[in-house]
């Protein structure tokens, strides 16, 4: 059962990872905690539902998703941070309008919905299962596997190898002075607005797929998982955060195992807590971050 | 001739307006939580009453012209707000009862405040805490001590089951409740409690769980939890390699197309309780899955039921409370209500002298994708 608990907990904190690198690519440029990211990762989960329910091929939908979860944070973008940016010392107002944007969003969902929890078709994914040394692993935790092992790879590869990873990170360690040498720092927040969005998105539709269950509260209980990846990961860190979600999942599933479920959040909480009090800029907030600076 | 003409016409009108000025609007609020943690239970509930409300008025039960007027109000699944309605509600002389709020910790807090306004709530949640807060709060549920010995008692006399291991949610006090009645009514029979397992009522992954309890040597599985969430957890216990042969057992929560729909054949032979037998299973109950079906574009729920039922009930008491019905009248209309036909349960519902609802439950088990009574 070790093992299985392992690869449970391995593929449980991939997907923490998908939802937490948005999370954390908006406090790295913005110094902003997006508190709508819930939202956008379960309109991902909508957005891919409706359009497969309505005769979209499923990978068109997933595409669809993506697209329009990453349109949907470069508005909340528009909506929630942009005059508070102008304005400076956004940091706390900051957190009560993407509250709002996420009360919104989630309202509209339960609208939609009808408060009724929905589910992909049968036959959405295949349903295929392999065992070997003693574990199950389904088709689609495969895939979820490969998909972050990809999407954590190209996006480091995007941050730090190409000129649009420098102009962000630019931006992420001082806003006036990239601006002075000719960034713009619009440009940066659209990108890592919608980068971030349509992961949050994907990792929605992988979540809604994977538990056949779409919710219109279903980024709840991930953006409190995300608040303890990026914080023990160290905020602002693309792989402190990989790393910390892959740590969180373990955790979870071995706690839910061998000592109680009723014990995994105040477990997971605990470890945030004495993060906080040792290490607080996190495990990899100093080494690895690309936002030391400030942002303005 | 023209003379009596003119005084009949005259006495014709005169009924006539005496029958309009006579004609009354009863206002019923439907309190429920709308938004939050317990929609899933208030927003069903609130469509079951929607259709019933449109019935009665156009059943004329409440005598001729008079009309039964419901306000649909949101309590958010929060406290705070449920007491600032209530007493709104209770300050409006014109609002004769409350049908609600929904969950426990907020029912208890809210029939506390009806008691001290005086103003007859009927809470969606079975806690006996809202009967023993005084004469003018009802549970319309009936609770875990009269609905889950139906299935305890099956599951240790009629399948037998030795050992049995218990999945939850923590949040709702409602469930939890349901599930420590199961415990103790299983404990009490002699089954073995393998293990006691909670998750949250937003979870969906339940992998690490299901891998544990699949590991594990029961031959009994009882989950509690909304129908979506339960079969969800049933769909991975399957998959994590759940022996066939263990049985699953469930309360009434299960009762509803959603946990077939979601569950597909990995819920095949699950055994719960329900107060709604989907499809229905007498005439009053085949008629209100109909025209529930026809309104909403969908299969009624057991909470679509039990709010049809609820505003039934209301009106039952409305009919009986006089000709200008008050709080008071209500309130004793309510407590003396019986053999009120509802959808729910065995079909009639009455109030015992402790004004415990009694309306029965059926033993249900998934076969062939659809609700068949158990077998025994």
């Amino acid at each position: 059962m070790l093992l299985q608990q392992i690869l449970n907990g391995t593929v449980s904190g991939a997907v923490y990872a998908l939802f937490a690198l948005g999370f954390t690519l908006i406090f790295g440029v913005q110094k902003l905690l997006n508190l709508a990211h819930g939202a956008i990762f379960m309109a991902g989960a909508f957005i891919a539902y409706y359009a497969t329910i309505n005769g979209l091929p499923f990978w068109f939908a997933v595409v669809l998703a993506v697209i329009a979860t990453g349109l949907v944070s470069i508005v909340t973008d528009f909506v929630a941070f942009r005059q508070l940016r102008k304005q400076g010392h956004a940091e706390f107002a900051a957190i009560v309008t993407s509250l709002g944007v996420d009360l919104i969003l989630m309202n509209i969902a339960q609208q939609v919905s009808r408060t009724q929890v929905l589910s992909f078709p049968f036959g959405t994914f295949p349903v295929e299962f392999y065992r070997g040394f003693g574990m199950r692993i389904s088709l689609l935790q495969i895939v979820i596997l490969v998909l972050v092992v990809i999407l954590v790879a190209a996006l480091y590869w995007y941050i730090h190898r190409t000129s649009f990873g420098r102009q962000i990170r630019a931006v992420s360690s001082n806003e006036t002075t990239s601006a002075l040498l000719g960034v713009s720092s619009q440009s940066v927040y659209l990108q890592t607005f919608f980068i971030a969005g349509a992961l949050a998105g994907l990792a929605g539709v992988l979540i809604g797929l994977q538990f056949n269950s779409i919710h219109f509260m279903m980024g709840e209980p991930f953006l409190l998982q995300a608040f303890v990846v990026v914080v023990i990961g160290g905020l602002g860190s693309l792989m402190g955060a990989v790393l910390a979600a892959l740590f969180i999942g373990i955790v979870q599933s071995l706690t839910i195992a061998y000592l109680s479920s009723e014990l995994s959040i105040a477990i997971i909480f605990t470890l945030l807590f004495v993060t906080l009090l040792f290490f607080p800029n996190g495990f990899f907030g100093k080494a690895d971050t690309f936002a030391r600076g400030s942002r303005r | 001739m023209k003379k009596s003409r003119i005084l009949g016409s005259a006495a014709v009108l005169a009924l006539m307006s005496a029958s309009v000025a006579s004609a009354a609007e009863y206002r019923v609020i439907v309190l429920q939580s709308l938004t939050g943690p317990a929609a899933f239970i208030g927003a069903a509930f609130a469509d079951g009453a929607r259709l019933a409300e449109a019935q009665i008025n156009a059943s004329g039960v409440l005598g001729a012209g008079n009309t039964l007027s419901v306000e649909y109000a949101d309590d958010a699944t929060d406290r705070t707000q449920t007491m600032s309605l209530i007493a709104r509600y209770a300050a409006d002389p014109s609002v004769l009862a409350i049908l609600g709020p929904t969950s426990g910790a907020v029912a208890v807090a809210g029939a506390a405040s009806a008691n001290e306004m005086q103003v007859p709530v009927m809470t969606t949640s079975n806690t006996m805490d809202v009967l023993h807060a005084g004469p003018w709060s009802f549970i319309l549920t009936q609770p875990p001590q009269v609905t889950i010995p139906y299935i305890a008692d099956y599951a240790a006399q009629v399948a037998g089951v030795e050992n049995c291991t218990l999945i939850g949610i923590r949040e709702n006090e409602a469930y939890v409740t349901l599930q420590n009645t199961f415990e103790e009514s299983l404990r009490a029979q002699g089954v073995n409690i393998v293990g006691v397992e909670q998750i949250g009522i937003q979870d969906s992954d339940f992998a690490a769980l299901s891998t544990k309890v699949a590991s594990q040597d029961q031959d009994c599985v009882f989950v509690s939890a909304p129908a979506s969430q339960a079969a969800n957890v049933i769909v991975q216990l399957r998959q994590a390699g759940l022996d066939p042969e263990v049985r699953i057992f469930g309360h009434n929560s299960l009762a509803s197309p959603q946990f077939v729909e979601r569950g597909g054949a990995a819920v095949e032979g699950v055994t719960f309780i329900a107060d709604w037998v989907p499809g229905g299973y007498d005439d009053n109950s085949r008629a209100f899955d109909a025209a529930f079906t026809a309104q909403f574009g969908r299969a009624p729920d057991n909470w679509n039921a039990i709010g049809f039922g609820g505003l039934t009930i209301m009106a039952d008491a409305l009919s009986r409370a006089g000709d200008a019905p008050t709080r008071e009248s209500m309130r004793d209309a309510l407590a003396a209500t019986s053999g009120v036909a509802v959808p729910a349960g065995q079909g009639l519902y009455a109030l015992d002298a402790e004004r415990v609802p009694r309306v029965g439950m059926s033993v249900l088990t998934v076969q062939g994708g659809a609700f068949v009574l158990a077998p025994r």
